[in-house]
């Protein structure tokens, strides 16, 4: 009988195959329209709204403002406009055209009007310069002062100029050549800078920027961001901790970030964007990825998210911290922890239901996320020989990650280091993954039941590169 | 390249970046590419990321259990069509809601059904205010096409139970690749299947 409806079923779903390759063929990436299923009824009078409410808008955004609108808002204005007039397309009856494609906008007439956006996200010959505050006149010489050379004292428009804190190598900054460190250097927006050697940029924030060996980069400073315009090379970013908001442009791809160190590889066709730590979006024609830690994305003719291969970052392995502490306790203060703290050590506490004795902090916060590469390390003691049980667990997946580890009795401190990849959900043996979100420790002593107590002098985690 | 089985929750493509030059699942043939093994937990993941090509994976894997939920409401094959990729539409809009994902299959043919249920609903309304109520009630004339009675039986069915027919009959998976898959205890899934054809052999049964 069950074979009956087992063979029932699979002819059953064949029979839809046909709509089923169409449906598929619709969502490949690429595709932009489908071939319309129902005639259009009000698709000209919306889209005729829409092109009014744009003219009004790029109008009273003419009047209000001195400069050109941004391209980013410019941008943010057109999704709007998408997602109103998609809005309105779902009402009566829908039309095909969103279905295929909903993340684009719908309508490009609001664009039209607008002269001075170049599209980033369109491959260009040169370096795109989406904000640039004002139009760029040809420059004969360099503008601003550095310090190897005067500054030009021909008058020309006032440019915006970043300054950096410091920057360490060997490289030509708008045809000059410059060696060494130089602290406080200029950079006018739109000056060239192009690396001969592994250089650091040091931003006034103390975040850095790794140029590789012939690194073109075009820097674009406006008042609420710095923007990077990559032209060929290497560039990995340790944009860490707050400071100014950093955005890259590439031929391929647009990238923009949240905390992290990631690095980009542009060459002649694509755009590599490797994420070691935190978030970063990369954007293009072809659409969006959000990338997290240990992904990648390769953006050319197409934009593929995939599982980063780090070997991209070995050219800046001697040019940057080797470790990097993304947790650590040492019980100075007693904090939220459940146990006893003292002195700089926190003693286990008996939990009947899990365990002879427990260390725990929970958080409503992150306590960290997990490295692509790391390591945890606890210093401990015991009075009695039994097995320590180490769990994380994370908001996303929320589960569990734990890994056991033996603790001999002794007076003496002992250190016990675990790779943060030998963490794993106890039922799948699924390990845990980078980018991972942490927010409860737990150290479960012994069995319950048993006499046995755990002292723990501190822990760390820490990202190994 | 890579081994996609230890990639966890991290979505790999590195293995064939033009994912779609190939076909993703090749039905009941026996022989699946290491694409076909990728993990639809992963795959979901990726797509909640903004990947459409994953997405796109995720797609072709449902495509004919949404087209057969739709195809049971409304015994046309073109407007069945039409309220799967109006499905998809808005797994696609909603896909960073979903929360287990795990549970996309049954997600997804949830909203399946809602669609269908708005379509059924508009129709309704439709031929109530048209007056063409004698034109509902003439029976539908029957049409070359899929099984109605299983469509309609399988409809009924809980989505999880649907998920799992899908999988197993529509891609093709053993129940040790949907135990994988879906990441759950292949005992589970072996009962869960049987327990699905039971209840599909009852509706069949009645009807």
């Amino acid at each position: 009988m069950n074979d009956d409806v087992e063979t029932n079923l699979d002819e059953f779903y064949r029979g839809f195959d046909a709509p089923a390759h169409r449906i598929e063929k619709r969502w490949e990436p690429g595709t932009r329209r489908l071939a319309p299923v129902r005639p259009p009824s009000i698709g000209p009078w919306l889209a005729a709204v829409g092109a009014v409410a744009a003219a009004v808008i790029l109008v009273v955004a003419l009047r209000s403002g001195d400069a050109p609108p941004r391209q980013e808002s410019a941008k943010r204005e057109r999704e709007k406009e998408g997602e109103r007039e998609r809005e309105k397309q779902k009402e009566p009856k829908r039309e095909t055209e969103p279905k295929n494609e909903p993340k684009k906008e719908p309508t490009p007439e609001p664009v039209k009007p607008v002269p001075k956006e170049p599209d980033l996200v369109v491959p260009e010959p040169k370096m795109p310069k989406p904000d640039e505050p004002k139009p760029q006149p040809p420059r004969p010489k360099d503008p601003e002062p550095a310090p190897t050379k005067p500054a030009d004292p021909e008058p020309e428009p006032a440019r915006a100029v970043l300054t950096l804190k410091e920057a360490d190598g060997s490289f030509e900054l708008a045809g000059r050549k410059l060696t060494g460190k130089q602290k406080d250097l200029k950079i006018a927006a739109g000056d060239k800078l192009k690396a001969t050697a592994v250089t650091k940029l040091t931003l006034a924030d103390n975040r850095f920027l790794l140029l590789g060996p012939k690194a073109t980069v075009t820097v674009t400073p406006d008042e609420k961001r710095l923007v990077i315009a990559i032209e060929a090379g290497d560039v990995l970013a340790e944009l860490v901790g707050a400071g100014v908001s950093v955005h890259f442009v590439t031929k391929n791809c647009e990238i923009d970030h949240v905390g992290t160190v990631f690095s980009i590889r542009v060459d002649e066709k694509r755009t590599l964007v490797v994420v070691e730590e935190g978030r970063v979006e990369c954007t293009n024609a072809k659409g969006k990825i959000a990338l997290g830690a240990g992904q990648q994305a390769v953006a050319g003719d197409d934009l593929v998210a995939q599982t980063a291969d780090f070997r991209t970052f070995a050219w800046a392995k001697g040019h940057r911290a080797a470790e990097r502490t993304r947790f650590a306790e040492d019980f100075s203060k007693v904090g939220s922890w459940e146990a006893e703290v003292a002195n700089g050590v926190a003693k286990s506490v008996p939990d009947p239901d899990w365990c002879a004795g427990k260390i725990k902090l929970e958080s409503n916060d992150p306590l960290f996320t997990v490295p692509v590469k790391g390591k945890m390390t606890i210093v401990c003691k015991a009075d009695r020989a039994a097995t320590l049980v180490i769990q994380m667990h994370c908001t996303d997946p929320k589960v569990n990650f734990r890994r056991e580890i033996a603790v001999s009795r002794g007076n003496a401190w002992q250190t016990i280091t675990i790779d943060m990849d030998e963490f794993a959900v106890k039922a799948t043996r699924e390990k845990l993954p980078a980018g991972a979100v942490i927010s409860e420790l737990y150290l479960m002593y012994a069995e319950a039941g048993d006499k046995a107590t755990l002292w723990v002098d501190s822990i760390t985690v820490t990202e190994t590169r | 390249m890579f081994d996609v089985s230890a990639i966890g929750h991290h979505f790999l493509q590195e293995a064939s970046p033009n994912l779609h030059a190939t076909p993703f699942f090749r039905r009941n043939s026996g022989g699946y590419s290491h694409l076909h093994m990728t993990d639809e937990r992963a795959l979901v993941r990726t797509a909640q990321g903004g990947s459409r090509q994953a997405f796109a994976s995720l797609v072709e894997r449902y495509s004919r259990a949404v087209l057969a939920r739709q195809f049971a409401l409304t015994h046309e094959m073109s407007t069945a069509e039409d309220l799967a990729q109006e499905t998809f539409l808005r797994a696609w809009q909603g896909l960073s809601r979903l929360e287990e994902t795990v549970a996309f299959g049954s997600w997804l043919l949830s909203i399946a059904g809602h669609v269908g249920m708005e379509w059924v609903r508009a129709r309704q309304s439709r031929r109530t205010h048209e007056g063409r109520l004698a034109e509902a009630a003439r029976p539908d004339e029957p049409r070359p096409g899929p099984d109605v009675p299983l469509a309609e039986a399988l409809a009924g069915l809980p989505a999880d139970l649907q998920q799992l027919l899908a999988l197993r009959h529509s891609v093709g998976l053993s129940c040790e690749e949907i135990a994988d898959q879906l990441g759950r205890p292949l005992g589970t899934i072996t009962k869960t299947l049987s327990r699905a054809y039971a209840q599909l052999r009852e509706r069949l049964v009645k009807k």
